[in-house]
């Protein structure tokens, strides 16, 4: 009996030391995963003394507290992303909530403040953002309402973030009541909550679906006549344009919605769907700092004809973010491998010790190389002979897809999703009736990021 | 809790006290745990059976007085924590007294989680705690009793066909009450807490009846398994027992279904010492949970929580999520005592007391504290094989696993190691039957500590440790 007491100490002595081993595990390290968790009431918790200060990635200061409460220098520039804390938290104000009221080394802390009469001071944070390109889309929205991301295409350092119409973040609380009956719905985050059709610039998507299905189809040809018909219905290109014999670059370059259309009967829909799923994440939740909309996109496996064909020209129950098409762009620009967006660069405490900094991750690859490779190719004949001419700069290369969605105000938004060096972009401006205004603003943004 | 206050005030000045205690509460149990590992050993300056005893609660009384004046915000928890400090002192010195030879080690890991969970419950719900308080000083004061009433029930182990009566009795007069209450109008009132229908309520006072259950559901097997079973009996036991879990498992309890299970396995293993057996035991648990995983829709409820908690997380996995949380949060020396959010757990005071520890005392302190469960299953496992009867042998082993496990079952449910099943921490959880059973259960390790000291079983104090893995003569 002894003997057997003892081989049963050992098998319950085995399954104690491996609950603790999990449990330091699930605390210490897995703990860092969730902790920021909307649900979690501490990452609302109330600090004790300054809030920290964030920067963005020169170390321009875009909100600090002071004994006025706090101050954001750069005003309506950042409101959405770094947001407010007030009564109320949004942006990176509220993401980061639990780090900025943090502290760091807190007993030392702690005790000079007791001896000095000295205040604490929670984390800073340091972000990828840069304040020149954020304003130069903060004028280039001006008056309109619309949203923009650009990110670095390789690590998904996201360099600029803006959605108008905007707020004055200092002012939040005094405005609360207008800003909320106010129907442009200023307080939205259009760049991350945005939801829209992508127009045009699925049928890179479709692209994807298709030359993945078969890289033969790289040499279909299609005459244009500037509108087909199908099942009775008639689709046509825009402005009702002849584009005569397109092949796969001017298709894209010129975006012929008829070279889509018979492109996308060539395979199953079941190829669309996977490809917008993965390659610009539809129906997928996007990781990031701030709340992001899952970007929907719906079609059944064997649609009606016209639905296919809706949706292979972004028209269908299709609905975008400018993140997700952003992240598509940064695919396509980075060799099919889609980075994994972040803005909190490094978190550094009181006495200027990191007490933490981000490693770019992916979210994976999403496209093989070579079809990102024909995909941007499309993209640069669309900015050097296409739609998306207006964006063009002398000293770079510039890709990009334009995109006209139709919605149900009835008067066109405009898109432009695109690259320049190691820069990715979407921008999508509503209401301009099919205006180049966006790829015009992207011009401008990657004129400064790659000078 | 704390206004954005900008200037160093009196609040200010607690805080920081909160914050520095964390240290000292680590450092205070590393010291517990330090003096029980030396006593184990055996001998030394920090390991004599008295050196030990005294130093241990001089760490106990250190711990409360510290985290009780940062806890207490009132006259009443002033006074309570006056009643702490002193049931503290009285079950350190007087209760050797009633017993032959008292494990001062056992006793002080007793009392150290019933004060840890003092604190707990009077940071949580100062209601709570003084209720908490009598019921485990009226367990301390019967469990003293546990010597008179062995010595008057000397052949108590004769018994065996009562216990199974009573505990099938006891178990089943939940299911039977909510049956008859439907007939008859009578005081006798079952009520579904918590999501388990075990619950049971006599003219007022209510109670778990399963907890009850639990120390003669030990005297049954250890009776029953005391000489080498032959295979009648093996299998009315084992039927007996499987109809007990099955019961548990109808009521919901399904924590307390697998608890009873381990019991029943591990003594049938130190009686029989058959792989065979064991191994079938498993395989019978195996089917058994499938096939229940099939019938009740509350067990897939369970483990699909369990599997994935952030799939719903605002309703099924809300508690395991909090729960993580308030581990995940804070880092390895936690929030300080007052200053996390443990309440936002639901139930946490009964059933999530683990993750409220962990939260504000830090995750090296909960590891801590599953090392002293540990040091409680060496110990009471020690007891077990130096005893010298093959029936105190198997009831200090039943009685131990009971403890121990159900720490496994609680602590696991609450870091997600194992599915949540709402069973309580012995000893530091809010709930009366529970701690009232725990402690009279550590009463009778204690009482047999003493047995072997009277048959005169006992070799040398320094051989206990070592004595474990070896191959031993005495085979019950």
């Amino acid at each position: 009996m002894r003997r057997n007491i003892g081989q049963m100490f050992w098998v319950l002595a085995v399954i104690f030391m491996a609950m603790g081993a999990y449990f330091v595990w699930t605390a210490a390290v897995d703990g860092r995963n969730f902790a920021a968790h909307p649900f979690n009431g501490r990452v609302n918790i109330e600090g004790r003394g300054l809030r920290g200060t964030i920067y963005d990635a020169r170390g321009r200061v875009l909100a600090y507290d002071s004994e006025f409460g706090r101050n954001y220098p750069f005003g309506a520039v950042f409101a959405h992303v770094v947001g407010y804390s007030g009564m109320s938290r949004a942006g990176l104000e509220l993401s980061q909530n639990f780090t900025l009221t943090r502290l760091s080394r807190e007993l030392i802390q702690m005790t000079a403040a007791v001896i000095f009469n000295d205040e604490v001071a929670g984390n800073s944070i340091e972000t990828t953002l840069d304040a020149d390109i954020q304003s130069i889309i903060h004028n280039g929205l001006d008056g309109a309402r619309g949203a923009a991301v650009v990110l670095n295409a390789q690590t998904g350092a996201i360099v600029a973030m803006a959605s108008a119409p905007g707020f004055e973040p200092e002012l939040v609380e005094q405005d609360w009541g207008r800003l909320l009956g106010d129907g442009a719905s200023p307080l939205l985050n259009r760049a991350t909550q945005g939801l829209y059709p992508p127009g045009s610039t699925f049928k890179l998507i479709t692209a994807l679906a298709a030359l993945e299905y078969d890289m033969e189809l790289l040499d279909f040809v299609f005459d244009c006549t500037g509108q087909i018909s199908f099942e009775g219905q008639t689709l046509q290109c825009f402005g009702g344009t002849a584009h005569g014999e397109v092949d796969f670059n001017r298709a894209m370059a010129l975006s012929c919605n008829g070279y889509f259309a018979v492109l996308a009967q060539k395979i199953d829909a079941g190829h669309i769907i996977a490809a917008a799923e993965r390659a610009a994440l539809f129906n997928r939740e996007i990781p990031f700092e701030l709340a992001a909309s899952m970007p929907l996109f719906s079609m059944p496996n064997e649609p009606e004809l016209s639905e296919l064909v809706e949706t292979a020209i972004g028209q269908g129950r299709t609905l975008a973010t400018p993140l997700n098409m952003a992240l598509l762009a940064a695919a396509i620009a980075n060799d099919g491998i889609m980075p994994e967006p972040f803005m909190v660069e490094r978190v550094v405490g009181a006495f200027d010790n990191t007490v933490g900094r981000h490693s770019p991750r992916r979210i994976g690859r999403v496209m093989p190389a070579e079809i990102a490779e024909i995909l941007a190719d499309s993209m640069v004949d669309a900015v050097n002979f296409g739609t998306a001419a207006p964006a063009t700069l002398n000293h770079v290369q510039v890709a990009g897809k334009t995109g006209t969605a139709q919605n149900e105000t009835g008067i066109d938004h405009s898109w432009f999703i695109g690259f320049a060096g190691d820069y990715a972009l979407a921008i999508i401006i509503e209401n301009t009736g099919g205006g180049t205004r966006a790829t015009r603003l992207a011009g401008e943004i990657l004129l400064r990021l790659t000078e | 809790m704390h206004e954005n206050t900008r200037n160093a005030g009196g609040d200010f000045i607690l805080d920081l006290l909160a914050v520095l205690s964390r240290y000292y509460f680590v450092f205070l149990l590393i010291c517990f745990i330090i003096v029980g590992v030396a006593y184990l050993r055996g001998g030394g300056r920090l390991g004599g059976e008295r050196a030990a005893g005294r130093t241990q609660t001089a760490v106990i009384l250190l711990f409360a007085i510290f985290a009780f004046a940062i806890v207490v915000d009132s006259v009443e928890g002033l006074i309570f924590a006056g009643f702490v400090l002193a049931f503290a002192i009285f079950a350190s010195f007087v209760a050797r007294r009633f017993y032959r030879r008292l494990c001062p080690l056992i006793t002080n890991i007793m009392i150290f989680m019933l004060v840890l969970g003092f604190i707990m419950l009077q940071r949580l719900d100062p209601g709570l705690a003084m209720r908490q308080l009598i019921i485990a000083a009226a367990g301390f004061g019967v469990s003293m009793l546990i010597p008179l009433i062995f010595k008057i029930f000397k052949n108590f182990e004769k018994l065996e066909k009562l216990y199974i009566v009573l505990c099938v009795g006891l178990l089943g007069i939940v299911s039977a009450a909510s049956l008859l209450g439907n007939f008859i109008d009578i005081p006798l009132v079952t009520e579904d807490r918590f999501g388990a229908t075990n619950w049971i309520s006599v003219f007022g006072i209510t109670f778990q009846p399963s907890e009850f259950v639990k120390p003669i559901f030990v005297l049954f097997l250890a009776a029953a398994f005391r000489d080498k079973p032959r295979m009648s009996k093996l299998i009315f036991t084992s039927a007996a027992s499987a109809a007990l879990v099955l019961i548990l498992v109808v009521q919901r309890d399904l924590g307390g279904a697998l608890i009873f299970f381990t019991v029943f396995m591990v003594m049938l293993y130190a009686s029989t010492g058959s792989k065979l057996l064991f191994g079938a035991g498993f395989g019978a648990m195996a089917i058994a949970s499938v096939i229940s995983y099939q019938i009740f829709p509350h067990i897939r409820v369970r483990v699909a929580a369990f599997l994935d908690p952030w799939g719903d997380i605002a309703v099924s996995g809300f508690q395991i999520t909090q729960s993580l949380f308030a581990i995940g949060t804070w880092g390895a020396f936690g929030s300080g005592l007052t200053r996390g959010l443990p309440e936002r757990i639901p139930v946490v005071e009964r059933d999530v007391i683990f993750s409220a520890i962990s939260e504000e005392f830090g995750w090296i302190f909960g590891l801590l504290l599953i090392a002293l469960y540990g040091l409680l299953l060496i110990r009471g496992l020690q007891l077990a094989r130096r005893a010298g009867r093959p029936l105190h042998a198997l009831m200090a082993t039943g009685f131990t696993i009971f403890l121990v496990f159900q720490a496994f079952v609680s602590i696991g449910g609450n870091i997600r190691f194992i599915p949540m099943t709402g069973v309580t921490l012995p000893f530091i959880s809010y709930g009366g039957s529970s701690v009232f059973v725990s402690v009279l259960m550590v009463g009778v390790l204690n009482w047999l500590n003493g047995q072997d000291w009277q048959d005169g079983q006992i070799g040398d104090e320094k051989e206990m440790l070592a004595n474990f893995g070896e191959d031993d003569i005495i085979e019950g």
